[in-house]
């Protein structure tokens, strides 16, 4: 383990086979390291590398959108794991449509898992983060969440909701010693199922996860003479 | 003394920002060509910094600034990484100013920019990587009353960084802003902030260690607005 940042814990919300998975194992060097997402398999699996690496993992199912399985998963980490240092809120999903061709459920299934699940859990958090005067929180956005493709009626509101609340909760939280970020991810991800929506893609037009995770990594070490509430990332060809 | 070393021409080298980043070039292992007008100060930093070399000139004649870029050319090799870092600034309202002193700004800022990016840039495509990091501030994004003769120079500054990303970038050559909204920690704003405590300031250092960072991020995540301030920076 890195002595950097040995014994403190790091939450991973929303843990599927792309960033999330890259993230856990990214954090999951240095800290001691909870991934938690719905489905069991993922987080299991990863889980499973990072101990056998010699690393802490703890995996647990749990719903981003209910409140109650927030909180006793919350719990959980806290009991097994200790207070956590740095919450990273990436859930994913991101469907894709218009606004008729969007049901009023798919919006709001979209809006309680990024931005009320990012609300729930930092709610979690914070009180804890606040007593000890340190703390990050990490939040994966997209280009939605400042130039949405028309196709993006459900996706393009849950992240500017996102966007703002990690706005809102730098200006409430920084100058409280709590690190609050939006890392704006600007371009297509390399994971298998953006692989076979994009056959046509090369290596080089999308953002590795591994890239990804280091940037989270950067973020939540800078120096706090020096923080950044919002950062974009894209592949070098990628147009914006 | 031509270097195998990668090369780095820094401008607005002074006793602040300017400094560190050419500390943390050389560190990294960077030759670093460093441009200011002051010729004593650069003096003293080539003495202290190893690898780090005094190029004297003012940016904003196009004459000086295309002889030093022969000479780092020469001396050093083609620069990898610029890091536009000279700032003209200047206090007052719009009708207070000096109309020549927003000028003057827009040389400094905008124009050495263009300059430096045009002449630098051709060798960094056909290399296929390099990058080039302007520094700005708050003033690229918001005009406040007092700032009429800086900010709209530090807003041109940063639209013409995006338009050269956009160009260069696709070609591999990664353009970013770094946007510092903070009191940076400097014998005279120390003087003048006498009252502000130590963790008001943002530390030299610190935004060097950032512009770092970027300049070496791997190619599929690479990011152009970069803001830092203190924690508790009010914004």
């Amino acid at each position: 383990m890195s002595d950097t940042a040995s014994g403190k814990v790091c939450a991973v919300v929303g843990v599927g086979e792309g960033l999330g998975a890259a993230l856990a194992r990214r954090f999951g060097a240095g800290y001691r390291t909870a991934l938690i997402a719905r489905s069991g398999e993922i987080i299991n699996k990863v889980a499973s590398e990072i101990k056998a690496a010699g690393g802490v993992a703890l995996a647990i199912q749990s719903d981003a959108t209910v409140e109650s399985e927030i909180k006793s998963t919350h719990e959980q980490v806290a009991r097994e794991l200790g207070p956590v240092e740095i919450l990273i809120f990436n859930g994913g999903r991101r469907p894709i449509g218009r606004l008729m061709e969007t049901t009023p459920d798919v919006f709001e299934q979209t809006w309680r898992l990024h931005a009320l699940g990012a609300f729930l859990w930092s709610r979690q958090v914070v009180p804890q983060m606040l007593q000890r005067g340190s703390g990050s929180i990490l939040i994966t956005g997209a280009t939605a969440g400042i130039r949405p493709w028309p196709n993006s009626a459900a996706f393009a509101p849950a992240k500017f909701a996102v966007r703002g609340l990690a706005q809102v909760m730098a200006r409430d939280l920084h100058p409280q010693g709590i690190h609050v970020a939006y890392v704006n991810v600007d371009g297509g991800i390399d994971m298998p199922l953006l692989r076979e929506m994009r056959p046509q893609a090369q290596d080089e037009d999308l953002l590795k996860p591994s890239a990804i995770a280091d940037a989270f990594w950067y973020l939540a070490h800078q120096d706090r003479s020096a923080w950044s509430h919002e950062l974009d990332l894209r592949p070098f060809k990628e147009n914006f | 003394m031509s270097s195998s070393k990668p090369v780095a021409l820094v401008t607005g080298v002074g006793p602040g920002t300017g400094a560190a980043i050419a500390r943390r070039f050389a560190q990294g292992g960077y030759a670093v060509a460093m441009l200011a007008r002051n010729r004593e100060r650069l003096g003293a930093l080539e003495r202290e910094i190893t690898d780090a070399r005094a190029y004297p000139c003012d940016v904003t004649d196009q004459a000086q600034l295309d002889r030093v870029i022969d000479a780092v050319h020469a001396e050093l090799g083609a620069p990898k990484v610029l890091v536009h870092n000279a700032v003209g600034g200047a206090f007052g309202n719009f009708l207070e100013i000096d109309p020549e002193v927003l000028n003057r700004n827009f040389q400094v800022n905008t124009m050495a920019l263009l300059y430096l990016a045009r002449r630098l840039t051709p060798a960094m495509v056909e290399a296929g990587e390099g990058a080039i990091i302007a520094t700005g501030n708050t003033s690229a994004l918001r005009g406040k009353a007092n700032y009429a003769g800086f900010a709209p120079s530090k807003a041109a500054q940063r639209i013409l960084a995006e338009s050269i990303a956009r160009e260069v970038g696709p070609k591999g050559v990664h353009v970013a802003y770094v946007l510092i909204d903070a009191v940076i920690d400097l014998e005279w704003t120390r003087k003048r902030f006498a009252d502000a405590p130590e963790d008001f300031f943002i530390k030299p250092a610190a935004i060097a260690e950032e512009v770092w960072h970027v300049a070496h991020q791997e190619r599929c995540a690479w990011s152009f607005n970069v803001e830092l301030r203190p924690f508790r920076e009010t914004w």
